[in-house]
């Protein structure tokens, strides 16, 4: 299959890597885009938070903050572990937590008004694309699956730099309109334009899992601990033993203003208190700061009897400083909402121009058909029904598991993983509908399906809550109406598409029904 | 919001400078006849307004944070620019016509 020189052993290499990575790959980027925003889909997906609404100013936390530690004492006083998230920009809630002694979590949110705590749905939220994207759900052996796919991105997006040859030609050409000229284009600008962001992305989402693909040097020094050890020592984690002697915990408040007395007010992003009541209580305050790359939080530790400070880390040391600056440009928490849709536009780039490259494959081939053995023009029209069961379904897939939240019952056992069940569902079902169905077909119907759910998402937030865009818009909540619009703004694109793909036909059928008319006439 | 928006307007700008700086999208916008100078002009005015971009990222988010957001507002601008071209090449030569001229706005917020 190899002949000739370079570029034609990395055009091979290009197509049928590409080919056989993409199906997968589209799906790890169109999860990605989606999980840049996953702290805003989580709280979408839980309306019983939007009803009692947070601010995060500077103020309003010690009030509440009061309230979570008094209702901590009284309902948690015999737990192992109490967590606090602070409200932040992109979660306006009070979260509470604790593990009791034999180990069963609580979790709860504040109701600011009566000083009382309140149950939410249990999702999985934005935490399943981020699940999906880096693992497929499938613990580390899905890490080590997406790790080798990324390592395959790599060398198709070098191998697509060799064998592009007018680079700087066609920078800027796109011809729509022009079959398989136009999928040539749309792959080039697409992936062109966001060229750094490409190699970015897939780079730093090999690095981020340095421990676990090169778990040797972490075995080798740490044998009895392990990863758990080695992440105890680079995070300066003091061991720590219950004393087993009661003492009072001391308030929580004064400890959270000393330290933004160094971070600066409304800073302090969660609270974690172990063993309180103990009289080896230890407070950890961890620090929200967006203005930072790194992604490993400053922390306070405080003695929880005396309430003194203790500690006090920072990442500082050079090479965990890149590390940790290599998470924060992948994970894009920093930089504010502007930085993520930045990213939001660069991944959904990404995502179409895998899109492009597996059309262009069936499209390139098409025209050779008449040539090709009975074979391959059965493998090309299997290839492009894959096409649409990757590419339209998981779009489908995506779309219905916020529907999936909506409509499952509140109170079902297990509601998150039914959540997951519905996305993976959905997707299964895209694969037999896709191979039955002519291609063109199987596109039309899938994309137009993902665009009417994605149109009428809205429509759903309103039946199902109050937080729909009538209330969301005139208020400019943001935070929640940006999820409704994305996904009108999403639906329209893909109803768009469809809207070309049927042209064709649409005239085909106008033609026809007019022709008719004039014989009848 | 408003640096980003600005970054974003001279990204594009920027980029379509350099894209009138060919031939192929000179003759699409209906351009008129070449002038002396008009390639190197064109390519100076679209790095500088590049560059101009970088300056106003590292402005809104630091030297660690900027350069990251610029390579983002590149690749967005150029993004835009190239769709517009493609469906809406008269619209694409207006907005860069009017950015030079009402661009700067977002910094008078």
């Amino acid at each position: 299959m190899i002949s000739g020189g370079f570029r034609q052993s990395m055009s091979w290499m290009h197509t049928w890597v590409g080919l056989i990575t993409g199906w997968l790959l589209f799906a790890i980027f169109v999860t990605g885009t989606l999980t840049v925003f996953d702290s805003e889909i989580s709280y979408w997906m839980q309306p019983e938070l939007h009803t009692h609404k947070v601010s995060h100013s500077l103020s309003a936390p010690s009030a509440l903050l009061q309230q979570a530690d008094q209702l901590l004492r009284q309902r948690a006083g015999d737990a192992s572990y109490w967590s606090i998230g602070l409200p932040g920009p992109r979660e306006p809630a009070m979260r509470v937590s604790w593990e009791s002694p034999d180990g069963v979590d609580s979790r709860y949110y504040l109701k600011p008004e009566t000083a009382t705590l309140f149950k939410v749905r249990e999702t999985e939220g934005g935490g399943h694309f981020e699940d999906f994207h880096a693992q497929l759900h499938a613990g580390d052996t899905g890490m080590w699956f997406v790790s080798l796919l990324t390592v395959a991105m790599l060398a198709i997006l070098i191998s697509g730099i060799v064998i592009h040859k007018r680079i700087f030609k066609d920078f800027f050409t796109f011809r729509p309109g022009k079959g398989q000229r136009s999928w040539l284009d749309a792959h080039n600008f697409t992936g062109i334009l966001v060229l750094p962001f490409h190699l970015m992305i897939a780079y730093t989402g090999l690095v981020i899992e340095q421990d676990e693909l090169m778990p040797a040097p972490i075995q080798a020094l740490y044998q009895d601990g392990g990863r758990d050890a080695y992440y105890d020592e680079l995070n300066q984690r003091s061991q720590f033993h219950l004393s087993g002697e009661p003492a009072p915990l001391a308030p929580l408040l004064p400890m959270v203003r000393e330290a933004e007395r160094h971070w600066g007010t409304g800073t302090v992003r969660s609270i974690q208190v172990r063993n309180p009541g103990d009289a080896n209580a230890r407070v950890e305050l961890y620090r929200r700061d967006p203005q930072r790359l790194v992604d490993t939080s400053d922390r306070m530790t405080f003695d929880g009897v005396s309430g003194e400070p203790t500690e006090s880390f920072s990442v500082t040391r050079p090479a965990y400083v890149l590390q940790s600056s290599m998470e924060g440009l992948h994970y894009a928490e920093f930089g504010g909402s502007a930085l993520r849709w930045l990213y939001f536009v660069c991944g959904s780039a990404g995502a179409a121009m895998m899109a492009t490259g597996l059309l262009l494959f069936t499209s390139k081939r098409s025209k050779q058909t008449r040539r090709a053995t009975p074979g391959a023009v059965r493998f090309y029209a299997l290839v492009e029904k894959l096409n649409v069961a990757s590419i339209a379904g998981i779009m489908v897939a995506s779309i219905a598991y916020f529907w999936g939240n909506r409509l499952l019952p509140a109170e079902l056992a297990h509601r998150g993983s039914w959540e997951i069940t519905v996305f993976f569902l959905v997707w299964l079902l895209c694969l037999p509908h896709a191979l039955l169905r002519p291609a063109r077909n199987g596109w039309v119907e899938q994309l137009g399906l993902a665009a009417m759910l994605c149109l009428l998402l809205p429509v759903l937030n309103g039946l199902t809550s109050d937080s729909h865009l009538l209330h969301t818009l005139p208020a400019r909540d943001w935070l929640l109406a940006g999820v409704d619009l994305t996904a009108l703004a999403v639906g329209a694109l893909i109803a768009g598409t469809v809207w070309k793909i049927t042209a064709k036909s649409r005239c085909a059928i106008a033609t026809g029904r007019a022709a008719k008319r004039e014989v009848i006439a | 919001m408003k640096w980003i928006l600005l970054a974003l307007l001279l990204s594009y700008a920027g980029w379509a400078a350099l894209a009138l700086s060919m031939k192929r999208h000179y003759r699409q916008l209906d351009m008129g006849a070449h002038w002396r100078g008009q390639v190197l002009t064109l390519r100076l005015a679209g790095t500088g307004t590049l560059l101009l971009a970088f300056g106003v990222c590292v402005y809104y988010w630091g030297w660690i944070l900027g350069p990251a957001g610029w390579v983002g507002a590149l690749s967005s601008g150029a993004l835009t620019l190239v769709l517009l071209l493609a469906y809406w090449p008269r619209l694409a030569g207006a907005l860069a016509a009017l950015i030079p001229l009402l661009g700067w706005w977002p910094a008078l917020w």
